[in-house]
């Protein structure tokens, strides 16, 4: 390390117990536990503080209210090119997304790179959907023979997924389906009138094929002191009832009340400071993003949660005569090894059925099709699988876009509830591919210096292959349920696009072939631990998003044992 | 004087004034008290003709129409702010064929071979292979002008702002008003 980057000031004052990097999802359950275990423990975050509910500033808002009724003006689209295609990207909450002219990465390929820089990172933004992995996902690389084993079987994290869920509050039904375990639940939310019909039709007619109530981390009753589901579908501008989890509503609120916690905003990580001689991390050296001055601090346990792509960032950038390639990297996989999932495939239909129902309220949480592929060895073409988010409802006033129609009897019926319509997309396991990596290019610095991130991925054969069965499976289920029309969608979504970035620092038992063990301990260094998106070994087809909480709690505790017992120092 | 009833009045002198008459009252009325909203990318001609287009497309009936809730005026700032300068001339060269149309100025045509005009332009745009057209761009901006509007929201559909429990089931009969979306996307 160069000795310009050292400050003189006091050590003690920058010392804590830990360090945890990034406050989202993951961050955030670190703070949590290892405060709560009563570890001084600070966070480290890049962007901006964001105070739950203070500083959700549209979050009651009318539509009315937004100058543009949430359409993106040209400078938005200027400002934010690669953010700005996200589903819920708007007038109402791109405060809580990058500025892509600021934060910029190279694409090798075309890579959707989303991103919150704030407290709570994407933990204000994600979908919320919450599911465990099962046996089926932690066994398929060991049976397939494809990279490597999971270290972990799915009797490690299922206490810990207990722990999560009743911690957060997961709406949903247990379901007895082995590909999706049950879990720790509080009701679900009930399905409107087709969305039963349309489970009926498919438990009766397709074998091994289920319509559930979808897992996800919304509250339908009060929970550990936060509100219950208001049916606004406001998520996407923070929840002033805290009825969705955020690392902001619920981990940091109980990591802030055991008076442990510090949080560092405008911090963006340089490095990891290595000891050669003591052979461990020391520490940190930040970049304040708003004077540009350097500072390091120091504790004995470190955690890195910086969302996948970004800790991988921070590794590669941490450079030593021990680590020439990157941060506890002797192992060569870092940065490697990179899954998304694969979606923007399945199937849409209309109905002119079943006018006189309707529902009341505006559901924040979808329905679900499990995966049914390939659950009792490879019965396809194709290996793994992939799953269902179907969403149904009555169509509104914007029906009025796509038929012509003027005058005072149109205007009038669309002011009514239009037709029943049904969305099926598919959500399709990625399979880990050494080509697929992040690499820094030292020749293009970013305003505070660091070399930027290139990305390097595309979508493998395997997933490809699915593509004809995610469309065909969904027509017909959606042509079992009565319609007046289906049509096949295939718009295959851009690596990156469905935010579920996983890989580039994998677990694995074999030093030589991975970076972390299986309590997510950094082989090479360990005082330091990666429990974010990059751990992951394969891809599932579940929303990742409970299994970082999940391995993130489980390592808290083994890393505050170990801490305890003097292995770690 | 009213806004509406000031554009729709503009329709009735025409047939018998010149356009610039017309003009001249809208400008006078644009400075006065009760001003009509402009955000100041189209013409004078232009945001008349817009009006009226609107005051065809969603007329007053026991719901508020266009120009009761200033949809032309959203209009007006949308297209200044959030189009490209390809949609920005495609709506501006269609208000201005309107406005040309049959050989005499658009507003000196007859309310009935005016909306059958815009009746024509409309069945036009939504025949195949005509996804680009400029009144399809329009007739979006103008719906969700209005069906986002305060009024929009609340009178003519149903808007909750709170709406507590989530029911799944609920009886519908034609004629009820839809719950108003609050999560606005317009991809």
């Amino acid at each position: 390390m160069r000795d310009i980057f050292i400050n003189n000031r006091a050590k003690d004052q920058h010392s804590y117990d830990a360090i945890v990097v990034g406050s989202g999802m993951s961050g955030g359950w670190a703070a949590k536990e290892l405060c709560e275990k009563g570890l001084k423990t600070l966070v480290l975050e890049r962007g901006r503080d964001v105070k739950h509910v203070k500083d959700y500033p549209t979050a009651t808002l009318h539509p009315w209210e937004l100058t543009h009724r949430n359409m993106l003006t040209s400078e938005d689209l200027k400002t934010y090119p690669i953010q700005s295609k996200v589903y819920h990207f708007g007038e109402d909450n791109k405060h809580f997304f990058v500025k892509d002219t600021e934060h910029v990465y190279g694409q090798v390929k075309p890579f959707q790179w989303n991103r919150g820089y704030h407290v709570g990172g994407r933990s204000l933004l994600w979908s919320r959907h919450t599911f465990r992995w099962s046996d089926l996902d932690f066994e398929a690389n060991l049976k397939e023979g494809i990279s490597i084993d999971w270290p972990i079987r799915y009797n490690d994290i299922a206490p810990w997924y207990d722990y999560v869920e009743r911690f957060i509050g997961v709406s949903g039904k247990n379901e007895s389906l082995p590909q999706l375990p049950d879990g720790q639940f509080i009701p679900a939310f009930e399905m409107n009138f087709l969305e039963k019909h349309l489970k009926k039709r498919i438990e009766e007619k397709f074998k091994e094929r289920n319509l559930i109530e979808s897992r996800m981390a919304v509250l339908s009753q009060p929970h550990n002191g936060r509100g219950k589901c208001m049916s606004r579908n406001l998520c996407h501008r923070g929840c002033p009832y805290g009825a969705y989890f955020s690392s902001n509503s619920s981990t940091l609120p109980a990591a802030y009340a055991t008076g442990n916690l510090t949080l560092r905003p405008f911090s963006v990580v340089h490095s990891i400071i290595w000891d050669k001689e003591k052979n461990k991390a020391n520490g940190v050296r930040i970049i304040d993003a708003e004077t540009n001055e350097t500072f390091e601090y120091y504790a004995p346990l470190i955690f890195l949660n910086a969302s996948a792509l970004a800790t991988t960032q921070i590794m590669l950038q941490s450079k030593s005569e021990t680590f020439p390639d990157g941060f506890a990297n002797s192992s060569g996989v870092l940065g490697h090894y990179l899954m998304d999932h694969y979606s923007g495939t399945g199937a849409l239909a209309g109905y002119t059925g079943f006018e006189d129902q309707y529902y009341f309220g505006q559901r924040s949480t979808s329905v679900y099709v499990p995966r049914f592929q390939n659950l009792k060895g490879q019965d396809r073409n194709y290996q793994r699988g992939f799953a269902y988010e179907v969403y149904i409802r009555r169509s509104d006033w914007t029906r009025g876009y796509s038929a012509a129609g003027i005058g005072a009897e149109w205007k009038d019926s669309l002011s009514e509830a239009g037709s029943w319509s049904a969305y099926m997309e598919a959500y399709g396991e990625c399979l880990p591919h050494y080509k697929n990596r992040v690499y820094l290019d030292e020749t293009k610095k970013d305003k505070w210096g660091l070399p930027v991130l290139h990305i390097d991925m595309e979508y493998g054969e395997n997933e490809k292959k699915m593509r004809s069965e995610m469309i065909n499976a969904a027509k017909e289920m959606l042509e079992s349920s009565d319609p007046a029309w289906v049509i096949g969608v295939d718009n295959p979504s851009v690596p990156g696009s469905v935010i579920h970035e996983m890989g580039t620092a994998r677990m694995g038992d074999n030093p030589k072939e991975s970076v972390l063990n299986k309590y997510n301990q950094c082989h090479d260094a360990p005082n330091v631990f990666i429990t974010d998106g990059a751990c992951m070994v394969s891809s599932a087809c579940q929303n990742p998003s409970l299994t970082y909480m999940a391995l993130t709690a489980r390592a808290c505790d083994y890393a505050i044992k170990k801490l305890r017992s003097g292995e770690i120092k | 004087m009213n806004r509406r009833n000031l554009i729709k009045k503009m329709g009735v002198v025409a047939l018998y004034g010149s356009f610039l008459s017309v003009l001249s009252e809208f400008l006078v009325s644009c400075k006065a008290k009760d001003k009509i909203l402009r955000a100041g990318f189209f013409s004078d001609e232009e945001f008349v003709v817009l009006s009226q287009l609107i005051d065809i497309i969603l007329p007053r009936t026991s719901t508020p129409g266009g120009l009761d809730v200033n949809t032309p005026y959203f209009i007006d700032l949308v297209v200044r702010d959030c189009m490209s300068g390809d949609d920005q001339q495609l709506i501006k060269t269609g208000l201005q064929d309107v406005h040309k149309a049959e050989g005499q100025t658009f507003l000196s045509l007859a309310d009935d071979e005016q909306k059958q005009l815009i009746r024509n332009i409309d069945e036009n745009a939504f025949k195949e292979g005509n996804n680009d057209a400029w009144f399809r761009i329009l007739k979006k901006l103008a719906l969700i002008g209005y069906f986002t509007s305060r009024d929009g929201m609340t009178r003519a559909l149903n808007y909750v702002e709170v709406p507590g429990d989530y029911k799944a089931s609920v009886p519908y009969k034609k004629g009820d008003k839809a719950m108003a979306k609050t999560f606005l996307m317009y991809w």
